[in-house]
C-alpha cells in the first residue's frame, strides 16, 4: 500500500510540476504579451480637441466662439452623440447600453447666426475649419489637440479615476476681424432689399476704410448660417466675392485716369459724339442714345454719362501697351492677399494676347474680369491722392496666454500722381452730382461714384447672354476727406437693370449709416 | 471535553498550510468583489464577512472531526451515505428544470452546496467500503462499488453539475489506487474512461483499441479478460455520441471551447482567455493587492469563487500563484505521509483519499484557469469563494489530523 501511496503522491507532484511549468510560461516568458492584450482590452485613445480661439469683429464683438458641450463615448461602438449639452447627455447615458462614458467637448458656435457667414465660414464637427476665415486661419485657430485615455472593463464600465489625458493640447489663438458688425449688419440688410426689390438673384456689398483697407463689412446674399450649415446648399457657402466678374462701366473711371496718366488725354480733351464705333471689326454702340448737343464731349461728361464710344476712343489712344500697364498698376490680374483662400485674380489677358477688339472693350469693363476686391482696392487710388491701399480682413491674432500676437497694418502704393486722382475724383463727383449716380447722392456728405451696367458673359465664355447684366456701384465719400470706399453689386436684377437705379440706394442707405456711425464729419452744407 | 493538548500532537504543517491559503483567499475574495459591491451601494465587505462566517463554521467542523476518533466514520457511513442521495434527490426534485437549476438548499440567510459535501461522504463511504475488504476484485465487488459511485453520480450529473461528477470519478480512481486493487481491475476501469476522451477522433479511437488488443495479446490475458476489456472499451466507444447529445449546450460549449479558447473570446472560451490575460498581466511580481487591472474591471464575471485563481496570478504575480501551489504541494506531501502512517487501513484510505480529492480539485481548477483544462465548475479547495466547500474542506482537514493524532495509541 505504502507504494501506491507513493506512486499517487509522485503522479500528483508531477501534475503540480506540470501546473507550474504553464504557469511560468504565461506570468514569465509571455507576461509582455498578456500586459498588451490586458492593455489593449481595456484602454481606448481618445482624441480631444483643443479649445478653438474665437473669431471677433473689429470691437471684439463674438462672432464665432466654442462653448462646453458633452459627447457620449461608447467602449466597443465609438461615438454615440456628439457635443450634447449636459442633461442629454447624461440622459442617453443612463438610457444607453452599458459603457458608455461621457466626454467634455467643445462646440463651435456662432452668435451671430447668419451674419457675416461667409467671412466667417465654419468649422466641421471635429473643430477643424472648413471655410472661410476658420478654414483660411485653422493654422492659429485651432490649437494643439490632446489625447485621451479611457480604461473600462468589457462592458466598457469605466474603471475608477481611470480617464487620463496623456497630451495636453494647447489652445487655439483668437482672431481678430477688420469687420464691423453693425456696419455689417446694414450692409446686408440693405443688399437684401434691394435683392428683394429688383427680383436679383444675388448681390455683394463691400465696404472698406479707404484710409487704411481695412474691410469694414463684407456683405453677400443669399448666405446661411453656420450653426446650421449643413442645411444650406453647398452654393451659399461660397464667399461670392472672391470670384471674378466682368465690371462694365465702373471700369470706366480706370480708363480715364490710364489715359490721364500717359498723357493721352487731359481734362481738356474731348471726345467725339459717336452712336456706333468699330474697334478691330466689333461694332460698339452706347446703351443709351445721344441726348445731348454739339459733336463732342468732355472727359467728365463721358463718365456723367457713361458714354462707351467715349471710353474707346481713350482706349484707342493708349493702345494695348500703355492700358495694359496702367490696368496692372491699378492691381487688376493680381491676388489681393486681404485674407481669405481660394481668392480669384481676375481674367487680365497679357496685351499681346489681345484679340483686336479688347483695347476697345476693355475701356467700358468687358473682356475682363476683376474681382470686386481688386475694384474696391483700385477705386482707393482716387480717394487717397494717388495711392492704393491694400484691403484686409484680419486685424489681428493673439493667443490666449498673451505670449503670441500678430497685428496686421496697412499698406499702401503709388498708383498714379495726386494731380491725376484729383481729376478722376471730381469727374466721379460729378457722375453723382449731375450723371447716372445720382441715386446714391447724400445730403451731408459728398459722394463720389461710377455705375455699372455689365452684360452677363455665357458660361462658354463666347459671348453675351441676352437681357442678362450685373449692376453696380462703387464710390467713396465723404469727397472732401474720403473714410469709406463702397462698392455694391447686384447680379441679375430683372425690374430694372441699371446700376444707377439699383445699386445706388444701397451705396447711399449705407455708406450714410456707417459715416454717422463712424463720426465722419460732414462736407456739405 | 476539548483537550488543548491535542494541538500539540496535530500536524502544523498542515494546518499550517491551509491556515495561509485561507488568508490569502480572503485577501483576493476583497479585492474581487469590493469595487463592484462598492458601485451597487452594498457592503464591500460582505463577501469576506460571509466567507469568515464560513470559516467560523468550518473550524467547528475541523475541531468536531479533530477530536473524533474516525474509527466511528465506520458505522457512520451507511447512514451519511443516505443522507446523502436524499439531499442529492431533494435537490433535482425541489429545483427548478433548465439551465438555471439550483445547486443550493437555501437556509435562511444561508444556503448550502449538498454536492461539496457529498465528495467527502464519497471519500468516508469508499475507504469504510475499501477497508472491509482485504482485496476489491471479482464481479460483484466490482458490481456493488460501481453502483455506490455510480446512482450519486449520475444523481450530480443530472443537476447538472460537471465538476462533481468528475471529482466522483477520480476519488474513486484514485482510492481504487491507494487500495490494493488488482491491475486488471484499474485496466478494466481505467481504459473505457480513455476510450470515451478519444472517441471523438474515431481513426485514433480504432488505434487505440489495436493497442489495447496487442497488449491483451502480450500479457497473455484469458479469454474472460478479453472480453470484458475489449467488450467495456466497444461499448463505451458506442455510449459516448449518445451520453454527448444528453449533455447541456453550455457543457458541449465548455468542452468544445478548451480545444480551442481562441476562436470565440466572448463566447465560451472567453472565462479561459481573460484568466490567462489576467495571470500574464501580473508577470513574476504581480500588479500588487486591489491594483490588478484585470480583477479591478472583472473582466471574468464570478472571479470570487472558480477563477479565484487569476486574481492572486494577477495581483501577486508568479510570487504569489507559486506558493499556493506549493502550500497545497506541502498538504498533499502530509495527507499521503499521513496515509502512510495511519495506525490501520481505514485511517490511511481516509487519508489518502482526502489527499487524491483535494489534489484533484488543486489539478482541476488551475489547470482550468491555465486554458490547460475546459472549464468546469469547481472550487479551488481553502480559496474559492463559497461556504460549503470551505467547511468540506476543514472537515477533511479535520479527519486528516484524527488520523494522524493517533498513529499511534494516545491517551487522552
Amino acid at each position: 500500500m505504502r507504494h501506491r501511496l507513493f506512486l499517487l503522491l509522485t503522479v500528483f507532484i508531477l501534475l503540480f510540476l506540470l501546473v507550474l511549468l504553464r504557469l511560468a510560461d504565461i506570468q514569465i516568458l509571455r507576461h509582455g504579451f498578456y500586459q498588451k492584450k490586458s492593455l489593449d482590452q481595456r484602454t481606448r485613445l481618445i482624441k480631444r480637441a483643443a479649445h478653438r480661439g474665437d473669431i471677433l469683429d473689429r470691437n471684439g464683438n463674438l462672432l464665432a466662439t466654442s462653448i462646453d458641450a458633452v459627447s457620449v463615448y461608447q467602449h466597443k461602438k465609438g461615438w454615440l452623440a456628439r457635443k450634447l449639452d449636459q442633461a442629454s447627455a447624461e440622459k442617453l447615458q443612463a438610457g444607453g447600453a452599458a459603457g458608455v462614458s461621457l466626454v467634455k467637448e467643445k462646440k463651435r458656435i456662432y452668435p451671430k447666426g447668419r451674419l457675416a457667414a461667409q467671412v466667417i465660414g465654419f468649422a466641421g464637427v471635429d473643430n477643424q475649419g472648413l471655410s472661410g476665415i476658420e478654414l483660411a486661419f485653422d493654422a492659429y485657430l485651432k490649437g494643439k489637440n490632446g489625447q485621451l485615455i479611457i480604461e473600462g472593463d468589457p462592458s466598457g464600465r469605466q474603471l475608477y479615476g481611470a480617464l487620463r489625458e496623456i497630451q495636453p493640447g494647447s489652445n487655439g489663438m483668437d482672431v481678430t476681424l477688420t469687420i464691423d458688425e453693425n456696419i455689417q449688419y446694414v450692409a446686408e440688410r440693405e443688399l437684401k432689399c434691394a435683392i428683394r426689390e429688383f427680383k436679383a438673384a444675388s448681390g455683394m456689398c463691400l465696404v472698406m476704410d479707404v484710409k487704411t483697407g481695412e474691410l469694414l463689412a463684407l456683405a453677400s446674399e443669399p448666405g446661411f448660417d453656420p450653426n446650421d450649415y449643413q442645411q444650406a446648399s453647398h452654393l451659399f457657402w461660397h464667399p461670392s466675392f472672391l470670384d471674378p466678374f466682368e465690371p462694365g462701366s465702373t471700369f470706366k473711371i480706370v480708363t480715364v485716369a490710364a489715359g490721364l496718366a500717359e498723357g493721352v488725354v487731359t481734362t481738356g480733351t474731348r471726345l467725339k459724339s459717336m452712336d456706333r464705333i468699330v474697334v478691330g471689326g466689333k461694332t460698339i454702340e452706347n446703351s443709351q442714345p445721344i441726348d445731348w448737343p454739339g459733336p463732342t464731349i468732355s472727359l467728365s461728361k463721358m463718365l456723367e454719362r457713361s458714354v462707351n464710344t467715349g471710353s474707346v476712343q481713350i482706349g484707342l489712344k493708349l493702345g494695348p501697351e500703355k492700358f495694359y500697364r496702367q490696368i496692372r498698376k491699378f492691381g487688376f490680374g493680381q491676388y489681393t492677399d486681404f485674407g481669405l483662400q481660394g481668392e480669384s485674380r481676375g481674367i487680365l489677358r497679357h496685351w499681346q494676347h489681345w484679340y483686336k477688339p479688347d483695347v476697345g472693350m476693355i475701356t467700358f469693363g468687358q473682356g475682363i474680369a476683376v474681382t470686386p476686391l481688386q475694384l474696391l482696392a483700385a477705386v482707393s487710388v482716387f480717394a487717397n491722392d494717388g495711392e492704393m491701399v491694400k484691403p484686409y480682413l484680419v486685424k489681428s491674432i493673439e493667443s490666449d496666454d498673451g505670449r503670441f500676437l500678430k497685428v496686421f497694418s496697412p499698406c499702401r502704393q503709388t498708383v498714379v500722381s495726386p494731380e491725376v486722382a484729383k481729376n478722376v475724383k471730381e469727374m466721379m463727383r460729378n457722375v453723382v452730382v449731375q450723371g447716372s449716380g445720382k441715386t446714391a447722392a447724400l445730403k451731408d456728405f459728398a459722394v463720389c461714384g461710377k455705375t455699372g451696367t455689365a452684360q452677363k458673359a455665357l458660361p462658354d465664355g463666347r459671348g453675351y447672354m441676352k437681357d442678362r447684366y450685373i449692376a453696380s456701384f462703387i464710390g467713396f465719400a465723404p469727397a472732401a476727406d474720403p473714410r469709406l470706399a463702397c462698392l455694391v453689386i447686384v447680379n441679375d436684377p430683372r425690374t430694372t437693370i441699371w446700376g444707377g437705379r439699383v445699386c445706388g440706394p444701397v451705396f447711399r442707405d449705407v455708406v450714410e449709416y456707417s459715416l454717422r456711425y463712424m463720426n465722419a464729419r460732414p462736407d456739405m452744407l | 471535553m476539548i483537550n488543548f493538548r491535542m494541538l500539540k500532537l496535530s500536524d502544523p504543517w498542515l494546518w499550517g498550510s491551509a491556515a495561509v491559503l485561507v488568508i490569502i483567499s480572503l485577501l483576493a475574495i476583497f479585492s474581487c468583489t469590493f469595487t463592484l459591491q462598492g458601485k451597487l451601494g452594498a457592503d464591500q465587505f460582505f463577501y469576506v464577512k460571509r466567507q469568515l462566517f464560513s470559516l467560523f463554521i468550518g473550524l467547528l467542523g475541523l475541531a468536531l472531526f479533530t477530536y473524533l476518533d474516525y474509527h466511528h466514520l465506520k458505522k457512520l457511513a451507511p447512514p451519511l451515505y443516505i443522507i446523502m442521495l436524499l439531499m442529492l434527490a431533494a435537490i433535482i426534485l425541489f429545483s427548478g428544470t433548465g439551465e438555471s437549476a439550483a445547486r443550493w438548499f437555501q437556509l435562511g440567510p444561508f444556503s448550502f452546496q449538498p454536492s461539496e459535501l457529498s465528495k467527502l461522504i464519497m471519500v468516508i463511504s469508499l475507504a469504510v467500503f475499501f477497508a472491509q475488504r482485504q482485496k476489491v476484485d471479482g464481479l460483484i465487488d466490482t458490481g456493488a462499488l460501481l453502483l455506490m459511485v455510480g446512482v450519486p453520480f449520475l444523481l450530480i450529473f443530472k443537476q447538472p453539475d460537471l465538476g462533481t461528477a468528475l471529482v466522483f470519478v477520480f476519488i474513486l480512481i484514485g482510492m481504487l489506487a491507494a487500495s490494493e486493487t488488482s491491475p486488471k481491475l484499474l485496466t478494466l476501469l481505467l481504459t473505457p474512461m480513455i476510450s470515451a476522451l478519444l472517441r471523438p477522433l474515431l481513426l485514433v479511437w480504432l488505434l487505440y483499441l489495436a493497442a489495447i488488443i496487442v497488449i491483451l495479446f502480450l500479457t497473455r490475458a484469458s479469454v474472460w479478460d478479453w472480453l470484458m476489456i475489449l467488450g467495456v472499451n466497444i461499448i463505451v466507444g458506442i455510449a459516448v455520441p449518445y451520453i454527448w447529445g444528453m449533455l447541456k449546450p453550455y457543457q458541449q460549449q465548455r468542452i468544445v471551447a478548451f480545444l480551442n479558447p481562441g476562436a470565440d473570446p466572448h463566447g465560451a472560451g472567453y472565462h479561459s482567455l481573460q484568466s490567462k490575460i489576467a495571470l500574464g498581466n501580473g508577470g513574476f511580481f504581480g500588479r500588487g493587492f486591489m491594483r490588478g487591472t484585470q480583477t479591478q474591471l472583472h473582466f471574468i464575471p464570478e472571479q470570487h469563487s472558480d477563477f479565484i485563481f487569476s486574481v492572486i496570478g494577477e495581483e501577486f504575480g508568479f510570487l504569489g500563484a507559486g506558493l499556493v501551489l506549493a502550500l497545497f504541494g506541502i498538504m498533499l506531501w502530509r495527507a499521503f505521509t499521513i496515509a502512510a502512517g495511519a495506525a490501520d487501513r481505514l485511517g490511511s484510505l481516509l487519508a489518502a483519499g482526502i489527499g487524491v480529492m483535494t489534489g484533484f480539485h488543486v489539478v482541476a481548477n488551475i489547470g482550468m484557469t491555465l486554458g490547460l483544462l475546459p472549464v468546469v465548475g469547481m472550487p479551488l479547495p481553502f480559496v474559492s469563494f463559497g461556504g460549503s466547500s470551505l467547511i468540506m474542506n476543514l472537515m477533511g482537514l479535520g479527519i486528516l489530523q484524527s488520523i494522524d493524532m493517533r498513529r499511534q495509541k494516545i491517551i487522552f
